[in-house]
């Protein structure tokens, strides 16, 4: 802790902490001092001295023009902004900025929200002195996310510390010199970076906007937005959805400091506007009939009382979604018990449910610390293992990154190399189901090459973090993970563990108390046991293991936001509102309970699932059930403080669940395989449900197809980019691409979510 | 008053530059000066450059014992590196290609004395492209001193070690101010870094670095051959040394001298220089350097030193003096500056990039008659204005340009009232 | 590209520095020469494999400094010292001379590819000015006549054999 001093501002003393960043202190405790090129996750740069102020290093000395940005706090320091001579010149650093800048206001993008337009105001500067011609640029192609319109550049420098000091991109430079300076790419083309969207908001100005936003005009002032946290992945970033009218028109992020801070990756910024599609569902269907929700409610209702009395309380199963709210999920086993039924399967498989529900239960333990992104930032070693961070939990990815700026190594075992890999220290590539034998062996000390670089590491490291991915299903490595952590933490020497998962509350329903294999339900269904299903928010038509139920069981209630293949052939179909417009808690990768809320908009549905599973079971009579439905009742789970996680309000930092029991004994290893192995490879676009339906998103995912080694693509005389058929060896075919970068003896079929081109069924009420 | 040659011992030119060959250089006395060195502890060599008070020849004239005195020294075991700045790209400067085209074992001698004053044991010469020919008689020269044990390993009986690359730039006016300097050697955009972290502390690849001018090198061999005190005689008034002055511009024998530091300009002006060139008489010197403030005729008996020069108003700087005629238009001779420090602006701070070629554009109208009357007090508030940059290159072009709208104001008003004049109808 | 030999000789002159990244100017410099005194674009990616860095960060180098061309210059490029000195000495009338001469502005490459001219700052030759480069070449005090003769000679030579 930093010694506390006091230091004099505008003639009112202040305490801060010695060598503190005068600019910051003075943002924190309100007093706008204008600047540009600062930015608190950059830090200070000197560049556009804005933030000038007359400091004396005492009251009895004589003070000079200084940037605050570039001072740092010391003991009986004057700082006076409002000095006369200070203000002058921010006003004149204004009017130089202003000499070349076009006066389109009127029709930027970026008007209403434009630092430029802002310090403008406040420096005072109002009359153009200038008579001479400005410059121009011409713009790039950035792709189909950032819009470049360099003539309003300011030449602050923001774009390229965030963009390739700060996100570690490589196509985004600083190019020229004097009064010629440009920032953009080598050539047109689409930006790289996953992270790029941010650009939009480090910069101060309009020369990097937001392209879907500025596609349909609209004014950030005319928004309306609700807090909310994003469903494009486990990260839970804290997000600002903007609706206008009908429509979602942007995303940005909200700053949460706890979780993203300033910035989110580009699959959430761009992913939300499944909510605009033509599919999205506002009425409700029942055999084929168009109605209203209430109505739809009914029928359900009553269809479901009429199975359970006809067939028994075991006849209805309900199939919870990884995507939707603790709420929704609970109000689902509310409806179930209503109806005498306790079955219910979250999961795609019980691989993936084993797996999940084990990091789950290992991380709301707390028996190892998990890093927020803050402190993965701080790490001082990070192994990853298991997935791809950038294409599973981007957000994750960006943390990394600043531990790599800061030296951190970085090592990485998985099957297929990511973006992430070419700034790893060392990365080992093997073939799936094998991650958890070498973590064992790391765990074990010795070994030789990576095994023992790795090692040798994690054993000098003052902070070290370990990330494991539970998207492929594999249980065994989760618990070699976790004995790797638990061998490396001490007192004095915490080792952060962090699993991350599918989607943005697989965490939470990995909690439940009550949740069966998907397996079991099938084949339940299947065989006519199980009569009715009710499936909330989730395309369970698409899951292999339920695909075939899904199609054979007599009566499918399908309640979700978007028109899919399972509300497509659904028996009644409830609408629900999407998720930005909907309420409720979900939790992310730390197990961070966060609370987020929606707005009505017009020609959408009204009800979150969350309220149309309520209503179901209010139509059941089972109001005592709904009145007595306790968050705790139906998962394993406390705040920290042990308070209810019910009572957590959005935009709150939110607060880490506690679970009362330890964790599972985790499975042993199956036997390594020894022949092929395939592997679900994600993207960062395209992958994630949601988001993949965004146009944005869907132009930038790659092709669906599968990947080889080149060893084992040789060995079956198959070249890159034919269409391979591997239809008797694994049952897949498709477009082959040989990846030098995917483990031998790895089948990779990359996940690529179709959009639904089932329009919406014409039915005549 | 007679000047004894140090520097210049083996160059004259005004007979025409070529390199004084290894075998010349040693015969007049070359490396004895390394030899005495490196009898010394690294902390006696250093003291002896305190003790002889030379101060930067660069321009900014701080001490170079001080400088080093930065240096982490006996404790420290990383990397060290020492940088010579032969970016010499200020205009009216042309001291540093006599040294380098006419003496290279002068200055690779001066560099070894530092590299082992300072324990530092890779060095690089930062030479700008212009000087290719200059580069390339460093590197033959460096060759030579490596077959003779003046570079490489093992050196003059120790076990120190010294390795020395030539790098050409590839031409830009602010790799002259050495964060900027640093960040092109390595690799980057030429933009200054801020201080502090020091170059002394954290510089080259961010360790320990020292940058000095070709000149105060090329002093260290005669000032390690003849002591401290020896050095302190040879300049006038209590300065220590000689130096290379120069001028350009309108005098009748432009050139290079070295003289005493602390010769009165007018010396320099009317003996050396031979007087106006065109018969008009002086109207102006601007006395280091392009970017160091005008002076007049009643300031040419001060004399040419750090101190004196600064208590009449402006800065010695790399004493290149730059002459002005009364021939001279101002207003055109100060857009000439400006331009100058337009173009090479290195673009990293708000009143550098934007503010300088504002008031190019402003003094340019003025002097094609297009001033406007408010045009004097946007370039008043300019001339403040450029003064809070990032790096010392704005704060320089400011010397010249406060000087000229001050001291030859009229000139500037003249063309924005004859064009209102002429707007009225008045001629 | 440029042929493997050289690229491995450009490659292990960046592993003799501290640091690869020192040698990006020279490896710069190197590909400009080869490429006939400009930098394409895929000559800035090609330092940029080289060295290590990003295509930015190479792009950014190759566009900061005076010396490096990304476009296509002339066989000999005439830089003419326009700073003070010279300008008190009437670098302006060399400037006009060659500009009249060469049918070209300044910053302009003549349609015959021979000649390009750009004005460069000071040479620290002001005790001769007025002063211009061609080439690697200093020309001291330079006269329209004897610019005349100097032209006369560089183009009565044959083209340089092309790399």
């Amino acid at each position: 802790m930093a010694e506390k001093i006091k230091v004099t501002i505008d003639g009112t003393e202040h305490e801060v902490e010695a060598g503190e960043n005068i600019l910051q202190v003075c943002l924190d405790k309100g007093m706008l001092i204008p600047h540009f090129c600062y930015h608190e996750a950059m830090g200070p740069l000197g560049a556009c001295r804005l933030c000038a102020a007359n400091i004396a290093p005492a009251a009895d000395k004589p003070g000079r023009l200084e940037m605050t940005c570039m001072t740092r706090a010391s003991a009986g320091m004057v700082i006076n902004v409002n000095d006369e001579y200070a203000t002058k010149f921010r006003k004149s650093v204004i009017e130089d900025l202003m000499l070349n800048h076009p006066h389109d206001c009127p029709v930027c993008d970026e008007g209403g929200e434009c630092m430029l337009q802002d310090m403008t105001v406040i420096t005072e500067h109002q009359h153009r002195r200038t008579r001479f011609p400005k410059r121009t640029w011409k713009n790039q192609y950035l792709g189909p996310l950032v819009h470049h319109e360099m003539n309003r550049c300011i030449t602050c420098y923001r774009c390229v510390r965030y963009y390739g000091d700060y996100a570690l991109g490589s196509d985004l430079g600083a190019y020229g010199s004097r009064n010629r300076v440009y920032f953009g790419r080598l050539n047109d083309g689409v930006l790289e970076s996953e992270f790029s969207g941010n650009l939009i908001d480090v910069c101060p100005t309009g020369v990097f906007t937001n392209k879907r936003f500025r596609e349909v005009y609209t004014r950030p002032w005319d928004l309306q937005t609700a807090r909310s946290v994003c469903v494009s992945c486990s990260v839970g970033c804290n997000v600002l959805p903007g609706f206008r009218h009908t429509d979602l028109r942007r995303i940005k992020p909200a700053e949460n400091d706890a979780v993203n801070k300033y910035f989110m990756c580009d699959r959430g910024r761009y992913g939300g506007e499944f909510v605009n599609l033509p599919s999205r569902l506002s009425d409700a269907r029942v055999s084929g009939t168009s109605m209203m929700t209430e109505d739809g409610i009914d029928a359900v209702a009553a269809q479901l009382k009429d199975i359970a009395t006809k067939h028994g309380a075991g006849a209805i199963a309900g199939l919870g979604s990884q995507r939707a709210s603790l709420e929704a999920n609970a109000a689902l086993t509310a409806v179930l018990k209503a109806l005498g039924s306790d079955r219910v399967a979250c999961f795609g498989s019980q691989a993936d449910r084993e797996a999940a529900r084990l990091a789950a239960s290992i991380t709301a333990s707390r028996e190892l610390p998990t890093p927020s992104l803050p402190g993965l930032e701080k790490a001082d070693f990070v192994l990853s293992v298991g997935g791809d961070l950038t294409a599973e939990a981007p957000m994750l990815d960006l943390a990394i990154r600043q531990a790599v700026r800061q030296k951190a190594p970085l090592f990485i075992v998985s099957p297929r190399a990511g973006s992430l890999d070419k700034f790893a220290t060392a990365s080992l590539r093997t073939a799936p189901g094998t991650e958890a034998g070498i973590v064992k062996e790391i765990a074990a000390g010795g070994g030789k090459d990576f095994v023992a670089q790795v090692a040798t590491a994690l054993k000098s490291a003052k902070s070290p973090v370990i990330l494991c991915s539970t998207l492929h299903g594999d249980a065994a490595l989760v618990g070699a993970v976790y004995q790797l952590a638990k061998s490396a933490n001490t007192a004095d020497r915490p080792c952060g563990l962090a699993y991350y998962y599918k989607s943005a509350n697989t965490a939470g329903v990995a909690l439940a108390r009550k949740d069966e294999s998907p397996e079991a339900i099938a084949a339940d269904a299947k065989s006519g046991k199980i009569k009715a299903l009710v499936v909330l928010e989730r395309n369970a038509a698409a899951e292999p293991a339920l695909a075939e139920a899904i199609a054979q069981c007599e009566y499918v209630v399908a309640i979700d936001c978007y028109e899919n293949a399972t509300t497509n052939d659904a028996s009644a179909v409830l609408p629900c509102v999407a998720h930005y417009q909907s309420f409720g808690t979900i939790l992310n990768f730390e197990g961070r309970a966060q609370h987020f809320s929606g707005l009505n908009i017009p020609g959408s549905a009204t009800m979150a699932s969350s309220e149309v599973l309520l209503n179901i079971a209010e139509r059941l009579g089972a109001s005592e059930i709904i009145q007595g439905l306790d968050f705790h009742d139906v998962y394993d789970i406390t705040t920290e403080s042990g308070k209810a996680v019910d009572g957590i309000r959005t935009g709150d930092s939110g607060a880490l669940v506690k679970s009362d029991s330890k964790p599972t004994a985790p499975p042993s290893a199956k036997p390594a395989s020894t022949g092929m192995v395939a592997w679900h490879i994600h993207h960062t676009f395209g992958s994630e449900e949601l988001s993949a339906m965004s146009p944005p998103i869907a132009e930038l995912a790659p092709a669906a197809g599968l990947e080889l080694n080149p060893e084992d693509a040789k060995s079956r005389n198959l070249s890159d980019g034919q269409n391979a058929d591997l239809t008797k060896e694994f049952g897949v075919s498709g477009l082959l691409t040989v990846n030098a970068g995917l483990a031998k003896g790895t089948l990779g079929i990359r996940v690529i979510q179709t959009a639904v081109s089932a329009p919406r069924k014409e039915v005549t009420a | 008053m007679t000047t004894q040659k140090v520097l210049f011992k083996n160059i004259d030119t005004f007979k025409g530059v070529t390199p004084c060959s290894y075998e010349q250089y040693v015969k007049g006395g070359g490396y004895e000066g390394a030899k005495a060195a490196f009898k010394k502890t690294p902390h006696e060599v250093q003291q002896v450059i305190k003790d002889s008070n030379l101060r930067g020849r660069g321009g900014a004239g701080f001490p170079t014992g001080l400088k080093w005195s930065f240096v982490p020294m006996d404790n420290f075991k990383g990397q060290k590196y020492l940088i010579c700045n032969c970016d010499e790209m200020e205009p009216g400067t042309f001291k540093d290609r006599a040294l380098v085209y006419g003496d290279p074992h002068q200055l690779i001698e001066g560099m070894l004395i530092a590299a082992y004053a300072l324990q530092m044991t890779k060095g690089f010469i930062f030479i700008r492209y212009e000087y290719k020919k200059g580069a390339r008689i460093l590197e033959e020269a460096c060759a030579e001193a490596k077959k003779h044990g003046f570079l490489g390993k093992k050196l003059l009986g120790t076990d120190f070690e010294f390795e020395l690359d030539v790098h050409l730039s590839a031409g830009r006016y602010i790799c002259g101010e050495e964060t900027a300097l640093i960040n092109s050697l390595e690799g980057k955009r030429a933009n200054p870094r801020s201080k502090p972290p020091f170059p002394q502390i954290k510089g080259f690849l961010g360790q320990p670095t020292i940058v000095n001018n070709v000149e105060t090198f090329c002093n260290m061999p005669h000032i390690l051959a003849h002591g401290a005190d020896w050095f302190k005689g040879l300049g006038l008034n209590g300065n220590a040394g000689t130096k290379i002055m120069g001028a350009s511009g309108r005098v009748k024998n432009p050139g290079l001298w070295e003289l005493p530091l602390g010769v009165p300009m007018r010396d320099i002006l009317e003996k050396h220089a031979q007087g106006p060139s065109r018969g008009k008489a002086f109207k102006a010197v601007i006395p280091g350097g392009l970017s160091t403030p005008m002076m007049t005729p009643e300031q040419f008996d001060t004399p040419m030193d750090f101190d004196s020069i600064a208590k009449a108003g402006s800065r010695l700087g790399t004493a290149g003096l730059i002459v002005f005629d009364e021939g001279d238009c101002m207003v055109d001779s100060t857009a000439n500056i400006m331009k100058f420090y337009a173009r090479e602006s290195c673009g990293f701070c708000t009143p550098c990039r934007e503010g300088i070629p504002w008031i190019l554009d402003i003094v340019r109208a003025i002097g094609a008659g297009n001033g406007e009357k408010d045009d004097m007090s946007i370039l008043d508030d300019m001339s403040k204005h450029i003064m809070h940059t990032f790096c010392a290159f704005a704060p320089g072009a400011q010397g010249p340009f406060l000087s000229a709208i001050t001291t030859f104001r009229s000139e500037f008003e003249a063309f924005i009232k004859s064009r209102e004049a002429a707007a009225a109808g008045v001629n | 590209m440029v042929p493997e030999h050289i690229r491995k000789e450009l490659s292990d002159h960046c592993a003799h520095y501290d640091s690869r990244r020192v040698g990006l100017i020279w490896v710069l410099q190197q590909l400009q020469e080869y490429y006939g005194g400009w930098l394409n674009d895929d000559a800035v990616r090609e330092a940029a494999d080289i060295v290590g860095v990003t295509e930015a960060d190479a792009e950014g180098v190759a566009t900061f400094y005076n010396w490096f061309f990304r476009e296509p210059v002339g066989e000999n490029v005439i830089v003419v010292c326009d700073s003070i000195s010279c300008h008190l000495c009437g670098c302006d009338k060399i400037t006009a001379h060659l500009e009249k001469r060469l049918g070209i502005k300044m910053g302009e490459t003549t349609a015959d590819k021979k000649y390009t001219l750009l004005p460069v700052v000071c040479l620290g030759n002001c005790d001769k000015s007025p002063c211009l480069m061609i080439g690697d070449e200093l020309y001291d005090n330079v006269t329209p006549e004897s610019l005349d003769k100097t032209l006369d000679e560089i183009s009565s030579k044959p083209k340089a054999a092309a790399k």
